[in-house]
């Protein structure tokens, strides 16, 4: 089935602001011949409190986009804005800033620090952020306590199963309040029954505490928790549909993976 | 909802830094430890090179000052007791020891032209005799033909024609040792040459005048010279049999003379005592040991010398037993040391020598490319760790901070293990080496310890450049880029 060239627009979801908006996204690596055209042009809309699924092949760009979307990486070309503010304006203070207390970044590696027990992972972007270290303990603790792992705030990652260190990197991800939740396939590396507890504590940040979750995944369980899907190949969006959609289209889904 | 505003972020304190750079270093025990541990063998190797190459050179200048009125002693009574030779009366003719001279003089007797042709010729050879040592051994073998160069000379000099000459001069030229080289050979051997007859006919003079007043020495006494000295009594005669047999002797050099006479008779009397079976039997079984050395060490003891004293006899007084076992000992060691280490000390500074340096310099620039991988691959290996931290919010300086902070606690440490084991190290080999002797370097503290400080702060300062290159490009990355190095 062909791509349509352009992803839909979604006038029922006017209604809410706008958090991120991507114009007109690209991103190669390397130069000249050799050059990879990671992302081709991707316009993106991402509105406040929405949890979308942004899901596609391995190679599509979904973690390029990821990257782009989290002022992790410059653009080669086109614009990122959070909250209509250009990213690319802003300085390494004002950035590091956005990274600290505005997002929040859950990995595929979970990506603690080895040397630190599990608190000491939680706590690190509070210090970054100047929290008082007391401060910082409880509300670790408290966070350790949301997704199940109070009893073992002094496990150092090694000691920790993947599932257990995912649920760290979230309680990490959530520690200075961002509006924005950013999970680059949160689920890839756990068995289906962590996976499904991950998704569930993902779904209930956004319903709950109304934070805006953007994952990529490849998890079609997730299909059933968001509100949008982004369906990404060769690094452009081929569309975008909203749940309620799906369920009509559901029995096409499954060759999709 | 408020919109989302973006302030500047704030830079990690200093102290919150350091908890963060020691927490790493702590789980990453094992390198840190390897890394320091190099450090420290690096900072060693200086502090232990340079140490011991103070200690070295000062022992042994304190050691050679503090004997010099033996030196003169033992000199001045082999002078009182034989001739000297011709060599040595022409060295003296060179040199310009106004006490030597008079003596010289006095024995000579000559007339004032000839001494003064003859004092100008044993310059001119002297100044031939330097030019040849600095010449290379393959150089001096062509020149001499193989010969001694007095031997050389001497054909020169009493030669009819000046065949000889010539064909020596020519050997100069011949060797292309340029024409600065071939002057100042010329010069000085023209002078040799021309006063050589002379200079040979004054020392003989010289030689046998001082031959008569060694023999009128002699008549004046029976007793061997060195027990005269000895006897408190006829040391005054003895003083004025010396003046009147044409030696200069001033008071120092008299104090002297009698002290190292007084001081090697006590010796002579110990090791004859000990010669006997009875006292060899008694020191081994009381001291483990029956030589004079032994026993020397043994005495520097008081109760010690109380047995000895009691066993055998007096056979220190005036002297204590402590003063003669403690000076022979210093001179034992004083001999060692100048032996050893005079030629090597002579030829560089802070008691350095050229191939010691070389080794010095060679054996720093390893340590230095292994403390710089050491800690490169520790920055580079933690990259992802990096890229996290900027993830989460890390200023560039924040992560700036941790890297420095623990390259220089780890550069301390390694500096201050690497100071500690080296000073404790170039002790130990001066101990070993200079014995008690050491102790006369003990002015050369200020230096030891501004070679231990120096070298810390190079320790430092090594291990900061080398982590904190690195550190800075990676803080510079964006954290998906630092992300991506693997």
């Amino acid at each position: 089935m062909d791509p349509p060239s352009t992803p839909k627009p979604q006038p029922a979801a006017a209604a809410k602001p706008v958090i991120i908006r991507t114009l007109g996204l690209t991103k190669s690596y390397g130069t000249g011949d050799a050059a990879t055209h990671a992302l081709r042009g991707v316009d993106a809309v991402i509105h406040r409190g929405e949890l979308v699924a942004v899901m596609g092949p391995s190679g599509s760009g979904k973690s390029t986009f990821f990257n782009m979307i989290g002022a992790l990486d410059a653009p080669t070309g086109g614009r990122v804005l959070i909250d209509e503010v250009d990213v690319a304006q802003l300085s390494a203070g004002e950035l590091a800033f956005l990274r600290c207390h505005k997002i929040g970044y859950i990995f595929q590696q979970y990506n603690l620090i080895k040397y630190m027990t599990a608190l000491e992972n939680v706590t690190v972007p509070m210090a970054f952020a100047g929290t008082n270290p007391d401060a910082a303990r409880t509300r670790g603790m408290q966070l350790l306590d949301l997704v199940g792992l109070k009893e073992r705030w002094d496990h150092r990652p090694v000691e920790m199963s993947g599932g257990q260190q995912q649920r760290v990197a979230i309680a990490r991800a959530l520690c200075n309040d961002p509006r924005i939740l950013l999970a680059d396939e949160p689920t890839a590396n756990l068995d289906l029954k962590t996976g499904q507890q991950i998704l569930d504590i993902l779904e209930e940040i956004n319903t709950r505490r109304g934070v805006t979750v953007v994952c990529s995944t490849h998890d079609h369980r997730l299909l059933a928790l968001c509100d949008r899907i982004m369906w990404v190949r060769d690094g452009q969006i081929e569309r975008v549909d909203r749940r309620e959609d799906l369920r009509i289209t559901a029995g096409s889904i499954g060759g999709e993976a | 909802m408020k919109p989302i505003e973006a302030k500047n972020q704030a830079k990690l304190s200093w102290a919150r830094c350091g908890r963060l750079a020691l927490s790493g270093m702590s789980y990453r025990m094992l390198r840190s430890g390897i890394t320091t541990a190099i450090l420290a063998l690096a900072v060693a190797f200086l502090v232990y090179t340079a140490v011991y190459g103070i200690l070295a050179e000062r022992t042994r200048t304190a050691a050679w000052d503090e004997l010099r009125p033996t030196r003169d002693a033992v000199r001045r009574l082999s002078r009182l007791t034989t001739p000297d030779t011709l060599a040595s009366i022409r060295q003296q003719l060179a040199a310009a020891d106004p006490a030597d001279l008079g003596e010289l003089r006095g024995w000579y007797g000559g007339d004032d032209e000839r001494w003064e042709q003859a004092r100008h010729g044993a310059r001119a050879l002297a100044q031939t005799h330097r030019w040849f040592a600095e010449l290379s051994p393959a150089a001096t073998a062509v020149l001499l033909g193989g010969r001694d160069l007095a031997a050389l000379l001497e054909e020169i000099g009493t030669a009819d024609d000046s065949t000889a000459y010539l064909d020596f001069v020519e050997r100069v030229n011949g060797l292309g040792l340029g024409p600065s080289w071939t002057r100042h050979a010329s010069e000085a051997g023209d002078t040799t040459v021309a006063r050589w007859a002379v200079l040979q006919d004054v020392a003989r003079d010289v030689q046998d005048g001082h031959g008569r007043a060694v023999e009128t020495l002699r008549k004046s006494h029976d007793q061997p010279l060195s027990e005269r000295l000895d006897d408190a009594a006829g040391a005054e005669p003895v003083r004025q049999a010396i003046h009147d047999a044409g030696f200069v002797l001033d008071d120092a050099a008299w104090r002297g003379l009698v002290d190292y006479a007084r001081y090697s008779n006590r010796v002579a009397a110990a090791r004859a005592a000990l010669l006997g079976p009875e006292v060899r039997q008694q020191a081994q079984r009381r001291w483990g040991t029956d030589t004079l050395e032994g026993a020397m060490r043994a005495l520097r003891n008081e109760d010690q010398a109380a047995w000895w004293s009691a066993e055998v006899g007096d056979t220190f007084a005036p002297l204590s037993a402590r003063q003669v076992a403690q000076r022979y000992l210093r001179e034992a060691r004083h001999d060692a040391v100048a032996e050893g280490y005079r030629p090597a000390a002579e030829t560089a500074a802070m008691g350095l020598s050229t191939g010691t340096l070389w080794l010095v310099g060679l054996s720093l620039l390893v340590c230095v490319v292994g403390v710089t991988n050491a800690l490169l691959m520790s920055v580079t290996e933690r990259f992802n760790e990096i890229a996290t931290m900027k993830c989460l919010g890390a200023m560039d300086g924040s992560i700036m901070r941790v890297f420095v902070i623990e390259a220089l606690v780890q550069g301390a440490a390694g500096g201050a293990v690497g100071v500690l084991l080296g000073v404790l190290l170039a002790l130990g080999r001066g101990g070993l080496e200079f014995g008690g002797t050491l102790g006369l370097a003990a002015d050369a503290t200020g230096r030891v310890l501004t070679a231990a400080a120096v070298s810390l702060g190079v320790g430092v300062l090594l291990a900061t450049l080398a982590a904190i290159g690195p550190a800075w490009v990676a803080s510079r990355l964006s954290p998906m880029e630092a992300m991506r190095v693997e």
